[in-house]
């Protein structure tokens, strides 16, 4: 179920970056690009959730780093919404 | 009368088609009310004086509608609208309506050149199907 | 050190929820509404996470908050491909 879920999230993520750069590319509006790079970051946090839940933990343990490209991805697309003129 | 080619339009008027108009069609629509000041418009009126369809014109309205241009009237049985002069950006409507007239190449490739506004950007940018604009 | 990628996680999605809010503000589109609600609920899935005594998100039902996040960004993309 856990897994359903994950995936799921893990495709609308990949689903709104694809919109979001395709839109950059055609409008060329840098807001877009950032926002689409923060939703590449939550589909890695959601994929690396997805990664942890299947290996067992003395073999992979990644619930260090697993929420980092989200943080990453977040704090990029601030920089744009407060960078950014709108 | 001849004009000169590299005229800028003036600045007012490029910010007023920036924030407010994102086709042709709507500025057709936004100068054919406000021409009629009072006068009150369905969006079949509008389609049948413009040759539009009703679709795009009924959009159109509801987008100069959003953009505080048009006023709307709800009556029982029919949607229509009228310009609205008190609008903040009613005085530059005819600075607009004397450039669309004296220059309206200029004013049609000012209006498919501009930057996209990033918000309708974004917001377009999950329009699966690019067709309805 | 998780907790502290964790409140920066929820400080970020709080500030975007709020970005998106005045994007809807400014536009009244409700794509921007949607976003705004659907980042704000992942703040409160960090938080909750928070609260459930550090106990490892497989177990937790918290995932359906997550789910509940992005169920609301597929029904803001459905809502503006649907024909008017």
């Amino acid at each position: 179920m856990a897994d359903l879920i994950y995936a799921l999230c893990t495709l609308t993520s990949i689903v709104c970056a694809v919109l979001l750069l395709r839109g950059y590319n055609q409008s060329r509006s840098r807001l877009l690009f950032w926002c689409g790079l923060c939703f590449v970051g939550l589909a890695l946090h959601n994929i690396l959730l997805i990664i942890d839940l299947k290996t067992p933990n003395n073999v992979l343990d990644l619930s260090h780093v697993r929420s980092l490209p989200a943080v990453a991805g977040v704090l990029v697309m601030i920089f744009g919404l407060i960078w950014e003129k709108r | 009368m001849n004009q000169p080619a590299d005229e800028p339009i003036p600045e007012i008027v490029r910010r007023f088609i920036i924030d407010h108009i994102g086709s042709v069609e709507a500025l057709e629509i936004l100068l054919l009310l406000a021409a009629g000041t009072v006068r009150e418009y369905t969006a079949e009126e509008v389609s049948r004086i413009l040759c539009t369809s009703l679709e795009s014109a009924a959009a159109r309205l509801q987008e100069l509608h959003r953009s505080k241009l048009l006023a709307r009237v709800e009556t029982a049985n029919s949607l229509k609208y009228r310009f609205d002069p008190a609008a903040p950006g009613a005085k530059v409507v005819a600075d607009l309506e004397k450039v669309y007239k004296t220059r309206r190449v200029s004013v049609i490739s000012f209006i498919y050149s501009n930057p996209t506004d990033p918000l309708r950007a974004f917001s377009d940018a999950f329009r699966l199907r690019k067709d309805e604009s | 050190m998780i907790d502290f990628i964790s409140g920066i996680l929820t400080m970020g999605y709080l500030v975007a929820g709020i970005f998106f809010l005045r994007f809807w503000r400014d536009t009244r589109d409700r794509l921007f509404a949607m976003f705004g609600a659907a980042f704000f609920i992942l703040a409160v899935h960090r938080i909750g996470l928070e609260f459930s005594n550090g106990a490892p998100e497989r177990t937790t039902a918290w995932y359906f908050v997550r789910l509940l996040a992005f169920l609301l960004i597929i029904v803001a993309i459905v809502d503006k491909n649907r024909k008017k």
